[in-house]
Parts: C-alpha cells; structure tokens; sequence
C-alpha cells in the first residue's frame, strides 16, 4: 500500500510537472507572439493650424485604413506640448517644427524624426506669400525686411523656426537681425497688436494674414520663408525612440500613407480648404484667399535638414550641427 | 432668552410678523405692502436693477465692439455664434464634459477638505502647527503646476483634478476650520453639562453650527473648481469647453471664442445660484439667511 501510495505520488508529481510545463511553454510562446505584434492603433499629436490638414486629410481620406492602421488626430498647441505627451504615451507620434524636433533630440529627448508634415512652399522672394507673413500697417514706414533693424517685431514664440526664418531674411535683405527686438505675442492677437501699435510689425499665419492684407489693415513685407530654402521640413512627425524600435513597421505604413495623403492635398489646394473647414473649424469664406503651405511626398533629404540644421546653429537655437543619421528614424 | 441656533427653536417672531393687537391680529400676507423689504414687490424691484445692469454692461460691450476696428465681436455677433454652437453635438460633449470633470474634482475637494479642515479646526494645536503648510500650499498658482502635472497625466481627466483639487481644496479646508471655531462656547458647555449624547451633539449642536460657513466654503470651492477646469482645458489640452476656446482661438473664430467663454461665465453663474438656493432651503432658520431674504 505504501508502495503504491509512492507510486500514484510520484504519478501525480509528474502530472503537475507536465501541465506546468506545458503552461510555461504556451505563456512564452503567447509573450513572443505578442512582442512580434506591432500596434496598429496611433494617436497623432497635430497642430490646428493650416499646417495639421496633411495628416487630417490622410485620415478622412481612408490611406491609414487601406494600410490596416487606426489613425486618429488630436489637436496641440505646439511642441512643447507634444514631447511630454509623447514620452508618457499620451501619443505615439506628434507634429512639431523641426527645429523644435532638432532642438529635443540635442537635450537627449529620445525621438527621432519620422516624415516631413509641413514643407517651405516658396523660394521666399520678395512680396511671394506663403503660409507665414511679415505685416505692417499700410501706412508703416517699414518698406523692406532690411527695414526691421532695430524695430518691434511680434512672433508666436522665440528661438523657434518661425523667429530664426524672419532672422534670416533681415540678414538677406541687408538689414541686421540682432538689432531686431522680438516680442512673444499669441497668434490669434498678433494683427491686433500690430494694428494697436504695440508692435512696428508681427508674424501672422494663414488664414489670417491673407484676410488682413486683402481687406487693407495691413501691407505684407516679406513671408517668413527663407530666400532659396522651398523643399526644406517647416514641421515633422516624430516618435520616441522606443516606439520606433518596437513598431518599425507600423511606422513605415504610417509613412507611407501620411505622405499619399498629403500629396493629394498638394495637388487640390480646395481639398485641403475642405479638409480645414470640415475638421479644423475654419470658415470657407475666411479661406478664400488662404495659401494653403505645400506637404512633404517623400522621405527627407538629409542635406535639406542639415541646412535647417545649420541655419539654426548660426541663430542659436542649437549648439552644433547635428548628424542627419542621428536625427531621421530608418522608416521613411 | 433662546441661545441655540439650531433648527429645532422656533424663528423669533418679528416685529412685521404681526399687524395690530389682539386676537384679530393677522400674519403678514404674501403681499405686503409696496416697498417693505422682503416682498413681491422688492423682489421685482431687485430683479429690475439686475436686468438694467446687465444692459448696461451690454452697451457697454457694444461700444467697445463698434470702437475696436472689427477685433472684438460685438455682442449680437456672439449671441448667434451661441445660437450656432447650440445646434452643434461638440459644444454639447464640451459641456457635458466640463461639468463631469467639474463635479467629480469639487466631490474630491468636498471629501478631503471638509472633514480635514473641521478636524484641524477642533484641535487648536493642530491649526497652529498647520497654519504655515496651508498658508505656503493656497498661495502657491495652481496654473504654474499645469506643465508638471501635464507631464505626469497628459491631457486627461486626471490632469483636470489634479489641478481642481490643487486649487480648490483650500477655502473649503479653511472655512471649515473656522466653521469649528466659531462654535458659541455656552453651547458645547452646555451639551457637555447635561451630557448630550455624542450623536445629538453632531445633530443639534455641530452640524448645523458649521454648515453655514462650509456651504459658503463650497460656493467658493465651486467656483474656483470651474475656473480651473476650464483653464486646465485651455491650456493643458483635455477634452471640454476649454479645449473648443482654444481650437476657436487658433482658427481665429473670435465670436465663438466669446460665446464659449460666456458659456462658462452661464455655468458659473448657474453653479452659484444652486448653491445659494440649496444653502437657504437648508438655512432657512438662521439669522443671517433670514436677514438675506428679508
């Protein structure tokens, strides 16, 4: 009896060992199938500005569906509130200007650069517009962007793209751009500040700054492109570097489908006002003389972000020139 | 002479209670004469000042519009913006969804600084050495919190009560604490005297000595809830009537701007009113309530 109550024990022990085992064995195996998993549900942190139609349209437009992904946009106010969103998780890719994008990778912000969303739409020649302006009032007696040397310039923000471009084409025109004052104004308030006189000139994005001018409150100086910089990244889409690590395909498909949609826009500027009314909130009458900003189509060309690279190292919004490889994430 | 303020005394009977002498004396009716506080009439008189000051902060809105060169709407503009947004599902979740976010931070303020603040105010040892930490913490901007805790929570529910209660905790704390204190020291002698069971001392002494400066401590709360609420939408970005400012503001939709701004101004107000309303059905008996309402 002893015997064959040792004999069912060790039997028993046996059972328990094999059906552990075999629960280990399907656990591992159900955790090496979920870590091939890649998701393929994204959250895109995107400006409500003319600029957040691309990817809008992208969405609408079914490319994220046809590529077996689940896109959606949430709006943000600027990069600074996209980054901490990015690193909790909040989302998982998030549309900033690219010196910002720049500018968090040199502070070892662990991200990476995905896609072009916004591209420079002119060659920035004098009196082209484009998706940002230099304004003064009609009867200013600032004629040039030369002319802004020494005098109250209105931006969204300081040491960001917007403020170092306006730089640059005062140093183009001949003028001094370290004798410019810039004042931080938000840019809903920023034609009235100008009309009030608080400031000599300000920055206006579409479509407010084509509405001013065109109802004669105030006279367009320059855009805030810079002289033979169309092509360059204006904003990109960035992930964390984790993120991109874990999903490389996911992001590679989001890629791909952003670009389609875009260049669908750049093609049908009245898609891209339709895209703006529908999901942006603007007014079709408010975007009938908009310039709406061209899109990225394809990957980046490394030696256009190193030029914005280099132009935001003689501004100072970086410390040094960065390596392109250590910027782009290997989606595109 | 009648020391308790409690509801289970009768109200004094006031002068203006009764007319003549005698048996044949009457109770006021509910039509006194023209111009006595307290009547139909005074009410009507009140509500006529209220109507003329808002008209007049209208005109004044108005000339403003007419004198700001098209940069500020001017208020017919906002009020079909209003009517507009009305007819929209977003502004609708808006507010729906700041008054959950609203309601569910002032619940957690109500739970944390009530019962804290009357347990500190008992204990003059415990308001002494906490006096400091309330005083450095209510002082501290809430909204200067915002990009930590949007750091920690992103654009969420839990970023907005973070900061709700961040804000708003306080004056219930405090008024609580001063609830306690301003108890008549004759009325808890005299329970302790006569050995008023601890329970009938919560019911007839504490609860409704306090409960006049702690509604007054919710009125406050509440407001400085909201406040928060929206502001932690406008600029943190979390779902709600702050959020859809800020989207009209950067599609420089100024009408709109202004009609969600006033439907917030709507909320507030409407917030007030119910607290006031419920304070003085709950209050009804206490001097100062009736010296409100008379």
């Amino acid at each position: 009896m002893r015997a064959l109550s040792t004999r069912r024990r060790q039997r028993g022990y046996a059972v328990v060992a094999a059906v552990a085992l075999t629960l280990s064995v399907s656990a591992c195996t159900e955790s090496a199938a979920s870590d091939s998993a890649q998701v393929e549900s994204l959250t895109v942190g995107s400006t409500t500005s003319l600029a957040g139609v691309g990817v809008r349209n992208a969405i609408s437009g079914g490319k994220f569906e046809d590529a077996g992904l689940t896109v959606s946009a949430t709006g943000i106010k600027s990069g600074n509130d996209a980054v901490p969103q990015l690193l909790s998780g909040d989302l998982q890719i998030a549309q900033v200007d690219t010196t910002t994008a720049m500018q968090a990778i040199e502070k070892g912000i662990p991200i990476k650069i995905l896609a072009a969303a916004g591209v420079q739409s002119t060659d920035g020649a004098d009196g082209d517009p484009s998706t940002g302006s230099v304004l003064v009032t009609p009867d200013s007696d600032i004629k040039t962007a030369a002319d802004l040397t020494g005098r109250n310039v209105g931006v969204p923000a300081i040491n960001n793209q917007i403020w170092m471009n306006i730089q640059v084409v005062v140093d183009e025109a001949g003028g001094d751009s370290s004798q410019v004052k810039f004042i931080e104004i938000p840019g809903p308030q920023a034609v009235d500040l100008l009309l009030k006189g608080d400031v000599d000139a300000t920055t206006a994005s579409e479509p407010l700054a084509s509405a001013t001018v065109a109802e004669g409150k105030a006279r367009l100086i320059h855009s805030t492109d810079i002289p033979g910089g169309k092509g360059e990244p204006s904003s990109v889409y960035i992930a964390t570097t984790e993120f991109i690590a874990q999903n490389p395909e996911t992001l590679k498909k989001f890629v791909s489908a952003v670009y389609a949609g875009q260049d669908e826009v750049n093609k049908d500027k009245e898609l891209g006002k339709k895209i703006a009314v529908e999901q942006l909130g603007y007014k079709t009458e408010q975007l009938s003389q908009a310039f709406i900003l061209d899109y990225g189509t394809s990957a980046i060309d490394p030696e256009q972000l190193g030029s914005v690279a280099e132009t935001a190292v003689k501004y100072g919004i970086l410390g040094e020139v960065p390596d392109p490889a250590t910027l782009l994430a290997d989606v595109q | 002479m009648t020391l308790s303020t409690s509801p289970s005394a009768a109200p004094p009977q006031t002068p203006a209670s009764y007319s003549g002498t005698g048996a044949k004396s009457r109770r006021i009716s509910s039509r006194p004469a023209p111009g006595r506080p307290g009547g139909t009439h005074a009410r009507l008189r009140t509500v006529r000042w209220q109507v003329t000051a808002v008209l007049a902060v209208l005109l004044v809105w108005q000339l403003a519009a007419v004198t700001s060169d098209g940069s500020l709407p001017g208020p017919l503009q906002v009020a079909s913006a209003l009517a507009g947004l009305w007819g929209t599902g977003a502004y609708w979740t808006a507010v729906l969804t700041t008054l959950k976010v609203w309601a569910l931070g002032l619940a957690i303020c109500t739970v944390i600084g009530i019962p804290l603040g009357l347990l500190i105010g008992i204990s003059l040892n415990a308001t002494r050495s906490t006096r400091w930490v309330i005083d450095f913490f209510r002082t501290i901007p809430t909204i200067a919190l915002l990009p930590l805790v949007l750091l920690l929570f992103g654009p969420s529910i839990r970023m907005e009560v973070t900061l709700i209660v961040l804000s708003a905790v306080w004056p219930l704390m405090i008024q609580s604490m001063y609830a306690v204190k301003q108890v008549e020291p004759v009325l808890k002698w005299v329970t302790k005297v006569f050995r008023v069971s601890r329970r009938d001392r919560i019911r007839f002494l504490w609860a409704p000595s306090v409960t006049l400066l702690v509604t007054t401590g919710m009125r406050l709360a509440a407001t400085i809830a909201l406040l928060m609420t929206v502001s932690a939408e406008y600029i943190g970005g979390a779902a709600g009537l702050g959020k859809q400012l800020s989207i009209s503001e950067q599609a420089f939709q100024r009408p709109e701007v202004i009609a969600y701004a006033l439907t917030a101004g709507i909320i507030g107000l409407g917030v007030n009113m119910l607290i006031i309303f419920v304070q003085r059905r709950l209050l009804w008996w206490h001097p100062i309530i009736r010296g409100e309402r008379a």
